[in-house]
Protein backbone atom coordinates (compact mmCIF):
# COMPACT_ATOMS: atom_id res chain seq x y z
CA UNK A 1 0.00 0.00 0.00
CA UNK A 2 2.82 2.20 0.76
CA UNK A 3 4.52 1.77 -2.39
CA UNK A 4 1.43 2.67 -4.10
CA UNK A 5 0.85 5.34 -2.58
CA UNK A 6 4.68 6.41 -2.89
CA UNK A 7 4.13 5.93 -6.56
CA UNK A 8 1.05 7.72 -6.88
CA UNK A 9 2.19 10.75 -5.30
CA UNK A 10 5.44 10.72 -7.61
CA UNK A 11 3.03 10.68 -10.58
CA UNK A 12 0.93 13.35 -9.34
CA UNK A 13 4.12 15.69 -8.95
CA UNK A 14 5.46 14.85 -12.05
CA UNK A 15 2.42 15.83 -13.48
CA UNK A 16 1.67 19.20 -11.71
CA UNK A 17 5.79 19.86 -12.26
CA UNK A 18 5.07 19.54 -15.83
CA UNK A 19 1.71 21.12 -15.95
CA UNK A 20 2.47 24.07 -13.89
CA UNK A 21 6.02 24.76 -16.35
CA UNK A 22 7.95 24.33 -13.27
CA UNK A 23 9.61 21.53 -15.67
CA UNK A 24 9.82 22.05 -20.03
CA UNK A 25 7.27 19.81 -21.36
CA UNK A 26 9.08 19.13 -23.99
CA UNK A 27 12.17 17.17 -21.83
CA UNK A 28 9.41 15.77 -19.08
CA UNK A 29 5.73 15.13 -20.66
CA UNK A 30 2.95 15.22 -18.06
CA UNK A 31 2.43 11.26 -16.84
CA UNK A 32 -1.01 11.28 -18.71
CA UNK A 33 0.38 12.67 -22.21
CA UNK A 34 2.94 9.44 -22.11
CA UNK A 35 -0.31 7.61 -21.19
CA UNK A 36 -1.93 8.72 -24.04
CA UNK A 37 0.80 8.12 -26.69
CA UNK A 38 1.26 4.57 -24.87
CA UNK A 39 -2.49 3.73 -25.68
CA UNK A 40 -2.01 5.21 -29.06
CA UNK A 41 0.97 3.21 -30.12
CA UNK A 42 -0.83 -0.24 -28.47
CA UNK A 43 -4.74 0.67 -29.98
CA UNK A 44 -2.72 1.60 -33.61
CA UNK A 45 -0.97 -1.88 -33.24
CA UNK A 46 1.81 -0.87 -34.75
CA UNK A 47 4.12 -1.83 -31.16
CA UNK A 48 3.37 -5.54 -31.57
CA UNK A 49 5.69 -6.53 -34.03
CA UNK A 50 8.50 -4.50 -32.68
CA UNK A 51 7.27 -5.89 -29.33
CA UNK A 52 7.55 -9.48 -30.56
CA UNK A 53 10.60 -9.48 -32.11
CA UNK A 54 12.44 -8.11 -28.55
CA UNK A 55 10.99 -10.59 -26.77
CA UNK A 56 11.31 -13.20 -29.05
CA UNK A 57 15.02 -12.29 -29.07
CA UNK A 58 15.32 -11.93 -25.28
CA UNK A 59 14.21 -15.11 -24.79
CA UNK A 60 15.76 -17.03 -27.32
CA UNK A 61 18.93 -15.43 -25.75
CA UNK A 62 17.88 -16.09 -22.16
CA UNK A 63 17.20 -20.07 -23.38
CA UNK A 64 20.56 -20.68 -25.02
CA UNK A 65 22.58 -18.54 -22.33
CA UNK A 66 21.12 -20.93 -19.75
CA UNK A 67 21.50 -23.88 -21.68
CA UNK A 68 25.46 -22.64 -22.37
CA UNK A 69 25.69 -21.55 -19.41
CA UNK A 70 24.56 -24.10 -17.64
CA UNK A 71 26.51 -26.55 -19.59
CA UNK A 72 30.07 -24.62 -19.74
CA UNK A 73 29.08 -24.54 -15.57
CA UNK A 74 28.67 -28.13 -15.19
CA UNK A 75 31.91 -28.98 -17.24
CA UNK A 76 34.33 -26.44 -15.37
CA UNK A 77 33.20 -27.67 -11.86
CA UNK A 78 33.37 -31.46 -12.69
CA UNK A 79 36.65 -31.06 -14.99
CA UNK A 80 39.10 -28.86 -13.17
CA UNK A 81 40.96 -28.66 -17.00
CA UNK A 82 38.21 -26.84 -18.60
CA UNK A 83 37.65 -24.26 -15.33
CA UNK A 84 41.13 -23.81 -15.89
CA UNK A 85 40.94 -22.72 -19.72
CA UNK A 86 37.38 -21.66 -19.03
CA UNK A 87 37.17 -19.52 -15.69
CA UNK A 88 40.02 -16.34 -16.43
CA UNK A 89 37.49 -16.32 -20.07
CA UNK A 90 34.81 -16.07 -17.92
CA UNK A 91 36.11 -13.41 -15.46
CA UNK A 92 37.00 -11.64 -17.87
CA UNK A 93 33.86 -11.29 -19.53
CA UNK A 94 32.06 -11.23 -16.42
CA UNK A 95 34.23 -7.92 -15.60
CA UNK A 96 34.02 -5.67 -18.80
CA UNK A 97 30.85 -4.31 -19.45
CA UNK A 98 29.43 -7.12 -21.79
CA UNK A 99 27.66 -4.33 -24.45
CA UNK A 100 31.09 -2.89 -25.64
CA UNK A 101 30.55 -6.07 -27.70
CA UNK A 102 27.93 -5.31 -29.70
CA UNK A 103 29.21 -3.59 -32.62
CA UNK A 104 31.52 -6.62 -33.22
CA UNK A 105 28.20 -8.58 -32.53
CA UNK A 106 26.67 -6.63 -35.36
CA UNK A 107 29.55 -7.00 -37.72
CA UNK A 108 29.55 -10.56 -37.29
CA UNK A 109 25.89 -11.73 -37.67
CA UNK A 110 24.40 -8.84 -38.91
CA UNK A 111 21.70 -6.14 -38.53
CA UNK A 112 18.88 -8.74 -38.35
CA UNK A 113 17.90 -10.29 -35.03
CA UNK A 114 20.99 -12.97 -34.89
CA UNK A 115 23.64 -9.96 -33.30
CA UNK A 116 20.70 -9.53 -30.26
CA UNK A 117 20.48 -13.01 -29.55
CA UNK A 118 24.11 -13.38 -29.29
CA UNK A 119 24.32 -10.37 -27.09
CA UNK A 120 21.51 -11.92 -25.01
CA UNK A 121 23.28 -14.85 -24.60
CA UNK A 122 27.12 -13.74 -23.90
CA UNK A 123 25.01 -11.83 -20.60
CA UNK A 124 23.29 -14.83 -20.20
CA UNK A 125 25.62 -17.19 -19.93
CA UNK A 126 28.11 -15.45 -18.44
CA UNK A 127 26.11 -14.73 -15.19
CA UNK A 128 24.22 -18.29 -15.21
CA UNK A 129 27.87 -20.29 -15.95
CA UNK A 130 29.00 -18.32 -12.30
CA UNK A 131 25.69 -19.62 -10.89
CA UNK A 132 26.23 -23.41 -11.46
CA UNK A 133 29.82 -23.31 -11.01
CA UNK A 134 29.98 -21.65 -8.04
CA UNK A 135 26.99 -23.58 -6.81
CA UNK A 136 28.83 -26.90 -7.20
CA UNK A 137 31.64 -25.73 -5.74
CA UNK A 138 30.21 -24.54 -2.33
CA UNK A 139 27.89 -27.68 -2.29
CA UNK A 140 27.45 -28.28 1.36
CA UNK A 141 29.88 -31.47 1.94
CA UNK A 142 28.52 -32.24 5.16
CA UNK A 143 25.33 -33.39 3.10
CA UNK A 144 27.31 -35.72 1.26
CA UNK A 145 29.06 -37.23 3.86
CA UNK A 146 25.60 -37.56 5.63
CA UNK A 147 24.51 -39.41 2.05
CA UNK A 148 27.11 -41.02 2.28
CA UNK A 149 27.06 -42.68 5.44
CA UNK A 150 23.34 -43.46 4.93
CA UNK A 151 24.80 -45.97 2.17
CA UNK A 152 23.96 -43.49 -0.75
CA UNK A 153 26.54 -43.96 -3.76
CA UNK A 154 27.90 -41.40 -6.48
CA UNK A 155 24.19 -41.40 -8.04
CA UNK A 156 22.60 -40.76 -4.88
CA UNK A 157 25.12 -37.85 -3.85
CA UNK A 158 24.58 -36.87 -7.03
CA UNK A 159 20.63 -36.63 -6.98
CA UNK A 160 20.04 -36.13 -3.46
CA UNK A 161 22.71 -33.40 -2.96
CA UNK A 162 24.72 -31.54 -5.85
CA UNK A 163 21.22 -31.04 -8.13
CA UNK A 164 19.23 -29.28 -5.62
CA UNK A 165 22.08 -26.73 -4.60
CA UNK A 166 22.51 -26.34 -7.93
CA UNK A 167 18.64 -25.79 -9.33
CA UNK A 168 18.61 -23.35 -6.18
CA UNK A 169 21.45 -21.33 -6.79
CA UNK A 170 19.89 -21.74 -10.88
CA UNK A 171 17.04 -20.51 -10.24
CA UNK A 172 18.30 -17.48 -8.24
CA UNK A 173 20.64 -16.07 -11.11
CA UNK A 174 17.41 -17.00 -13.83
CA UNK A 175 15.46 -13.67 -12.08
CA UNK A 176 18.92 -11.50 -12.58
CA UNK A 177 19.37 -13.29 -16.62
CA UNK A 178 16.18 -12.09 -17.53
CA UNK A 179 16.85 -8.52 -17.13
CA UNK A 180 20.13 -9.13 -18.96
CA UNK A 181 18.39 -10.80 -21.92
CA UNK A 182 15.95 -7.77 -22.54
CA UNK A 183 19.44 -5.76 -21.71
CA UNK A 184 21.05 -7.35 -24.80
CA UNK A 185 17.91 -7.34 -26.90
CA UNK A 186 17.63 -4.11 -26.43
CA UNK A 187 20.76 -2.90 -26.49
CA UNK A 188 21.78 -4.47 -29.81
CA UNK A 189 18.69 -3.20 -31.63
CA UNK A 190 19.99 0.44 -30.20
CA UNK A 191 23.31 -0.33 -31.96
CA UNK A 192 22.08 -1.40 -35.37
CA UNK A 193 18.96 -3.20 -36.53
CA UNK A 194 15.37 -1.99 -38.60
CA UNK A 195 12.59 -3.49 -35.87
CA UNK A 196 12.21 -4.09 -32.18
CA UNK A 197 11.69 -1.75 -29.38
CA UNK A 198 15.08 -0.67 -29.10
CA UNK A 199 14.93 0.49 -32.61
CA UNK A 200 11.93 2.60 -31.86
CA UNK A 201 13.40 3.82 -28.79
CA UNK A 202 16.55 4.65 -30.89
CA UNK A 203 13.85 6.33 -33.38
CA UNK A 204 12.06 7.94 -30.71
CA UNK A 205 15.32 9.74 -29.13
CA UNK A 206 16.94 11.25 -32.62
CA UNK A 207 13.60 12.75 -33.11
CA UNK A 208 13.94 13.99 -29.52
CA UNK A 209 10.10 12.42 -28.60
CA UNK A 210 11.06 12.24 -24.83
CA UNK A 211 7.14 10.70 -24.74
CA UNK A 212 7.23 8.50 -26.78
CA UNK A 213 10.79 7.27 -25.30
CA UNK A 214 9.18 7.17 -21.61
CA UNK A 215 6.52 5.11 -23.03
CA UNK A 216 8.60 2.71 -24.65
CA UNK A 217 10.80 2.57 -21.44
CA UNK A 218 7.67 1.77 -19.54
CA UNK A 219 6.96 -1.28 -22.35
CA UNK A 220 10.38 -3.06 -21.60
CA UNK A 221 10.37 -2.57 -18.15
CA UNK A 222 6.46 -4.01 -17.58
CA UNK A 223 7.59 -6.75 -19.74
CA UNK A 224 10.87 -7.35 -17.83
CA UNK A 225 9.41 -7.17 -14.67
CA UNK A 226 6.29 -9.21 -15.50
CA UNK A 227 9.09 -12.43 -16.89
CA UNK A 228 11.00 -11.79 -13.46
CA UNK A 229 7.65 -12.10 -11.15
CA UNK A 230 6.61 -15.27 -13.15
CA UNK A 231 9.86 -16.63 -12.38
CA UNK A 232 9.88 -15.86 -8.68
CA UNK A 233 6.28 -17.57 -8.87
CA UNK A 234 7.29 -20.48 -10.32
CA UNK A 235 10.69 -20.68 -7.82
CA UNK A 236 8.72 -20.50 -4.66
CA UNK A 237 6.55 -22.99 -6.02
CA UNK A 238 10.02 -25.37 -7.06
CA UNK A 239 11.17 -24.80 -3.89
CA UNK A 240 8.85 -25.08 -0.92
CA UNK A 241 11.84 -26.15 1.08
CA UNK A 242 13.60 -23.00 0.98
CA UNK A 243 9.85 -20.77 2.47
CA UNK A 244 8.28 -20.50 5.45
CA UNK A 245 5.04 -21.96 6.01
CA UNK A 246 1.86 -20.10 7.33
CA UNK A 247 1.84 -22.84 10.39
CA UNK A 248 5.34 -22.02 11.96
CA UNK A 249 4.12 -17.68 11.51
CA UNK A 250 3.60 -15.05 9.33
CA UNK A 251 4.27 -15.53 5.85
CA UNK A 252 7.30 -12.92 4.81
CA UNK A 253 5.21 -10.76 2.95
CA UNK A 254 7.60 -10.97 -0.33
CA UNK A 255 5.69 -8.61 -2.67
CA UNK A 256 5.61 -5.91 0.47
CA UNK A 257 1.66 -5.03 -0.52
CA UNK A 258 0.57 -5.51 3.16
CA UNK A 259 1.43 -3.28 5.94
CA UNK B 1 32.40 -60.27 18.89
CA UNK B 2 33.61 -57.39 18.42
CA UNK B 3 31.31 -55.04 17.07
CA UNK B 4 34.49 -52.75 16.05
CA UNK B 5 38.10 -53.26 16.10
CA UNK B 6 40.76 -50.38 15.33
CA UNK B 7 44.03 -51.90 14.88
CA UNK B 8 47.05 -49.76 14.99
CA UNK B 9 45.23 -47.56 12.82
CA UNK B 10 47.16 -44.18 11.17
CA UNK B 11 45.72 -41.19 9.97
CA UNK B 12 47.56 -38.40 8.21
CA UNK B 13 46.18 -35.05 7.49
CA UNK B 14 47.03 -31.97 5.74
CA UNK B 15 50.60 -32.94 6.06
CA UNK B 16 49.87 -33.80 10.23
CA UNK B 17 49.67 -37.44 11.77
CA UNK B 18 46.40 -36.83 13.55
CA UNK B 19 46.41 -40.31 14.90
CA UNK B 20 49.52 -42.83 15.21
CA UNK B 21 48.92 -46.44 15.48
CA UNK B 22 45.69 -46.23 17.90
CA UNK B 23 44.06 -49.03 18.87
CA UNK B 24 40.59 -49.33 19.95
CA UNK B 25 37.88 -52.40 20.69
CA UNK B 26 34.26 -51.85 21.50
CA UNK B 27 31.97 -54.88 21.79
CA UNK B 28 29.10 -55.62 20.32
CA UNK B 29 26.05 -54.14 21.90
CA UNK B 30 27.65 -52.03 24.38
CA UNK B 31 27.62 -48.34 24.52
CA UNK B 32 31.56 -46.73 24.56
CA UNK B 33 32.51 -43.37 25.22
CA UNK B 34 35.31 -41.57 23.77
CA UNK B 35 36.92 -38.07 25.20
CA UNK B 36 39.81 -36.51 24.91
CA UNK B 37 41.42 -33.10 25.14
CA UNK B 38 39.67 -30.72 22.15
CA UNK B 39 41.70 -31.01 18.76
CA UNK B 40 42.88 -34.18 19.51
CA UNK B 41 41.25 -36.43 16.75
CA UNK B 42 38.13 -37.69 18.05
CA UNK B 43 36.45 -36.33 15.08
CA UNK B 44 39.01 -37.79 12.77
CA UNK B 45 38.84 -41.48 14.26
CA UNK B 46 35.58 -41.56 13.74
CA UNK B 47 35.28 -40.57 10.57
CA UNK B 48 38.01 -42.46 9.64
CA UNK B 49 35.92 -45.53 11.38
CA UNK B 50 33.32 -44.64 8.97
CA UNK B 51 35.26 -44.70 5.89
CA UNK B 52 35.04 -41.13 5.12
CA UNK B 53 38.66 -40.81 5.80
CA UNK B 54 41.68 -42.73 4.60
CA UNK B 55 43.82 -44.11 6.30
CA UNK B 56 47.76 -44.21 6.17
CA UNK B 57 48.21 -47.59 7.99
CA UNK B 58 46.72 -49.98 10.07
CA UNK B 59 42.77 -51.31 10.16
CA UNK B 60 39.02 -50.76 10.58
CA UNK B 61 37.55 -54.00 11.09
CA UNK B 62 33.16 -54.14 11.83
CA UNK B 63 31.56 -57.49 12.62
CA UNK B 64 35.11 -59.35 11.58
CA UNK B 65 35.04 -57.85 8.68
CA UNK B 66 37.71 -54.84 7.29
CA UNK B 67 35.97 -51.68 5.60
CA UNK B 68 37.31 -48.99 2.88
CA UNK B 69 34.63 -47.38 2.47
CA UNK B 70 31.21 -46.12 3.98
CA UNK B 71 29.77 -49.44 5.62
CA UNK B 72 26.14 -49.97 5.85
CA UNK B 73 27.00 -51.92 9.17
CA UNK B 74 27.64 -48.36 10.53
CA UNK B 75 25.60 -45.31 10.82
CA UNK B 76 27.39 -42.24 11.68
CA UNK B 77 25.21 -38.40 13.66
CA UNK B 78 27.35 -35.94 13.04
CA UNK B 79 27.56 -32.77 15.34
CA UNK B 80 25.64 -30.38 13.14
CA UNK B 81 21.86 -31.23 12.13
CA UNK B 82 22.87 -31.43 8.30
CA UNK B 83 19.71 -32.99 7.19
CA UNK B 84 18.72 -32.23 3.21
CA UNK B 85 17.12 -29.31 3.38
CA UNK B 86 15.44 -29.94 0.35
CA UNK B 87 13.65 -33.24 2.20
CA UNK B 88 10.67 -33.45 4.73
CA UNK B 89 11.39 -34.96 8.01
CA UNK B 90 9.70 -38.51 6.64
CA UNK B 91 11.47 -38.19 3.29
CA UNK B 92 15.12 -36.88 4.60
CA UNK B 93 14.30 -40.64 7.58
CA UNK B 94 13.59 -42.61 4.18
CA UNK B 95 16.63 -41.53 2.63
CA UNK B 96 18.82 -44.55 3.95
CA UNK B 97 16.27 -47.06 3.26
CA UNK B 98 15.78 -46.22 -0.01
CA UNK B 99 19.60 -46.29 -1.54
CA UNK B 100 18.99 -49.60 -0.02
CA UNK B 101 16.39 -50.32 -2.78
CA UNK B 102 13.45 -49.72 -0.69
CA UNK B 103 10.63 -48.79 -2.70
CA UNK B 104 9.37 -44.71 -2.24
CA UNK B 105 6.35 -45.67 -0.25
CA UNK B 106 7.28 -48.48 1.83
CA UNK B 107 10.42 -46.70 3.04
CA UNK B 108 7.81 -43.86 3.51
CA UNK B 109 5.44 -45.80 5.99
CA UNK B 110 8.87 -47.20 7.83
CA UNK B 111 10.00 -43.63 8.35
CA UNK B 112 6.83 -42.56 9.60
CA UNK B 113 6.96 -45.33 12.24
CA UNK B 114 10.09 -43.92 13.46
CA UNK B 115 9.08 -40.59 13.60
CA UNK B 116 6.06 -41.77 16.06
CA UNK B 117 8.68 -43.31 18.15
CA UNK B 118 10.63 -40.40 18.75
CA UNK B 119 7.28 -38.06 19.24
CA UNK B 120 7.25 -36.19 15.75
CA UNK B 121 4.64 -37.57 13.46
CA UNK B 122 2.72 -34.03 13.58
CA UNK B 123 6.12 -32.85 11.94
CA UNK B 124 6.09 -35.73 8.77
CA UNK B 125 5.66 -33.40 6.29
CA UNK B 126 7.38 -30.24 7.86
CA UNK B 127 10.85 -29.05 6.02
CA UNK B 128 13.95 -29.02 8.00
CA UNK B 129 13.82 -24.76 8.45
CA UNK B 130 10.27 -25.31 10.30
CA UNK B 131 12.05 -27.45 12.76
CA UNK B 132 13.41 -26.30 16.58
CA UNK B 133 16.95 -27.56 17.05
CA UNK B 134 16.12 -30.84 18.84
CA UNK B 135 13.24 -31.66 16.61
CA UNK B 136 15.82 -31.96 13.69
CA UNK B 137 18.45 -33.66 16.11
CA UNK B 138 15.68 -36.20 16.57
CA UNK B 139 15.00 -36.34 12.92
CA UNK B 140 18.28 -37.29 12.78
CA UNK B 141 18.65 -39.75 14.46
CA UNK B 142 15.44 -41.51 13.15
CA UNK B 143 17.47 -41.01 9.87
CA UNK B 144 20.67 -42.92 11.46
CA UNK B 145 18.73 -45.81 13.27
CA UNK B 146 15.88 -46.21 10.16
CA UNK B 147 18.10 -48.22 8.10
CA UNK B 148 19.16 -50.66 10.76
CA UNK B 149 23.14 -50.14 11.27
CA UNK B 150 24.45 -52.52 14.01
CA UNK B 151 27.23 -49.87 14.92
CA UNK B 152 26.02 -46.13 15.71
CA UNK B 153 29.29 -43.79 15.33
CA UNK B 154 28.33 -39.73 17.21
CA UNK B 155 30.00 -37.17 16.87
CA UNK B 156 28.72 -34.21 19.95
CA UNK B 157 25.47 -35.19 18.89
CA UNK B 158 24.10 -32.99 22.13
CA UNK B 159 26.46 -29.83 22.15
CA UNK B 160 24.27 -27.60 20.44
CA UNK B 161 21.13 -28.26 22.28
CA UNK B 162 20.81 -25.99 25.66
CA UNK B 163 20.71 -27.64 28.62
CA UNK B 164 16.98 -28.69 29.38
CA UNK B 165 16.55 -29.92 26.16
CA UNK B 166 19.94 -31.79 25.99
CA UNK B 167 18.54 -33.82 29.30
CA UNK B 168 15.74 -34.88 27.34
CA UNK B 169 17.03 -36.30 24.15
CA UNK B 170 19.86 -37.60 25.74
CA UNK B 171 17.01 -39.66 27.70
CA UNK B 172 15.20 -40.48 24.92
CA UNK B 173 18.41 -41.50 22.73
CA UNK B 174 19.65 -43.80 25.39
CA UNK B 175 16.28 -45.73 25.79
CA UNK B 176 16.29 -45.98 22.30
CA UNK B 177 19.58 -47.51 21.71
CA UNK B 178 19.17 -49.64 24.47
CA UNK B 179 15.82 -51.07 22.67
CA UNK B 180 17.59 -51.47 19.19
CA UNK B 181 20.24 -53.12 20.89
CA UNK B 182 22.60 -50.85 18.48
CA UNK B 183 26.18 -50.76 19.48
CA UNK B 184 27.54 -46.92 20.02
CA UNK B 185 30.82 -45.50 19.66
CA UNK B 186 29.86 -41.69 21.11
CA UNK B 187 32.83 -39.00 20.57
CA UNK B 188 32.15 -36.05 23.34
CA UNK B 189 34.17 -33.51 25.40
CA UNK B 190 31.68 -33.54 28.30
CA UNK B 191 33.08 -36.13 30.47
CA UNK B 192 29.93 -35.88 32.64
CA UNK B 193 27.41 -36.93 29.50
CA UNK B 194 30.19 -39.69 29.00
CA UNK B 195 29.78 -41.26 31.92
CA UNK B 196 25.97 -40.90 32.15
CA UNK B 197 25.51 -42.47 29.03
CA UNK B 198 28.30 -45.27 28.49
CA UNK B 199 29.49 -48.02 29.86
CA UNK B 200 33.00 -47.63 28.96
CA UNK B 201 34.60 -44.24 28.64
CA UNK B 202 37.63 -44.49 26.05
CA UNK B 203 40.56 -41.42 27.60
CA UNK B 204 42.35 -40.33 23.76
CA UNK B 205 45.99 -38.80 24.71
CA UNK B 206 46.34 -34.99 23.49
CA UNK B 207 47.44 -34.41 19.85
CA UNK B 208 49.28 -34.66 17.12
CA UNK B 209 49.74 -38.32 17.11
CA UNK B 210 47.06 -39.22 19.21
CA UNK B 211 46.02 -42.74 20.78
CA UNK B 212 44.08 -44.25 23.16
CA UNK B 213 45.95 -43.89 26.88
CA UNK B 214 43.09 -45.54 29.22
CA UNK B 215 39.52 -47.74 28.91
CA UNK B 216 37.39 -46.95 32.20
CA UNK B 217 34.14 -48.94 33.27
CA UNK B 218 31.59 -47.51 34.42
CA UNK B 219 30.07 -49.00 37.57
CA UNK B 220 26.60 -49.28 36.70
CA UNK B 221 24.63 -50.70 35.01
CA UNK B 222 21.04 -50.29 32.62
CA UNK B 223 18.44 -49.50 32.74
CA UNK B 224 19.60 -45.71 34.38
CA UNK B 225 18.10 -42.64 35.76
CA UNK B 226 20.41 -40.00 34.63
CA UNK B 227 19.75 -38.02 37.44
CA UNK B 228 19.93 -40.80 40.01
CA UNK B 229 23.24 -41.89 38.39
CA UNK B 230 24.73 -38.68 39.00
CA UNK B 231 24.49 -38.67 42.67
CA UNK B 232 26.10 -42.05 43.30
CA UNK B 233 29.75 -41.73 45.06
CA UNK B 234 30.75 -44.30 41.78
CA UNK B 235 29.91 -41.31 39.59
CA UNK B 236 31.58 -38.56 41.42
CA UNK B 237 34.79 -40.94 42.02
CA UNK B 238 35.34 -41.44 38.42
CA UNK B 239 34.45 -37.70 37.23
CA UNK B 240 37.03 -36.86 39.04
CA UNK B 241 39.64 -39.95 38.26
CA UNK B 242 39.29 -39.04 34.32
CA UNK B 243 38.82 -35.35 34.74
CA UNK B 244 42.63 -35.44 36.43
CA UNK B 245 44.03 -37.11 33.67
CA UNK B 246 42.24 -35.28 30.82
CA UNK B 247 43.88 -32.26 32.75
CA UNK B 248 47.02 -32.97 32.43
CA UNK B 249 46.51 -34.58 28.98
CA UNK B 250 45.40 -31.17 27.73
CA UNK B 251 48.24 -29.38 29.61
CA UNK B 252 50.94 -31.36 27.93
CA UNK B 253 49.06 -29.56 24.65
CA UNK B 254 49.65 -26.43 25.83
CA UNK B 255 47.59 -23.33 25.06
CA UNK B 256 49.01 -22.99 21.31
CA UNK B 257 47.36 -25.58 20.44
CA UNK B 258 43.92 -24.63 17.72
CA UNK B 259 40.87 -25.89 19.15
Amino acid sequence: MRRAAALLTFLIVWEAASRLGWVSVLLMPPPTHVAGVLLGVFRSGQIWPHLAVTLAEALGGLLVGLIAGAALGLGAALVPAVAEVLQPVMTLLNAIPRVILAPLLVIWFGIGPGSKVALSFLLVAVTVFFAVYSGIRHVDLRLVDRVRTLGGGGWHVLREVYLPSVMAWLFASLKIAVGFAFTGAVVGEFVASSRGLGYLLSFAQSTYNAAMTIALIAVVVAVTFAIFVAFERFERAVFRWKRTPPAAGPVADVSGAET
Amino acid sequence: MNALDVRNLTVCYGGHVVLHRLSLEVPAGSFVSLVGPSGCGKTTLLRAIAGLLASADGEVVLFGRRVHRCSREAGMLFQENALLPWRTARQNVALGLRFRGMPADRAGREADRWLERLGLQAFADHYPHELSGGMKQRVALAQVLAPGPRLLLMDEPFASLDAILRHLVQTDFLSLVRETGVTVLLVTHDLEEALLLSEQVALMSAGPAARIISMHRVPYGYPRDLDAVRALPAFGNLLKEIWTRLQREAGRMGWEMPA
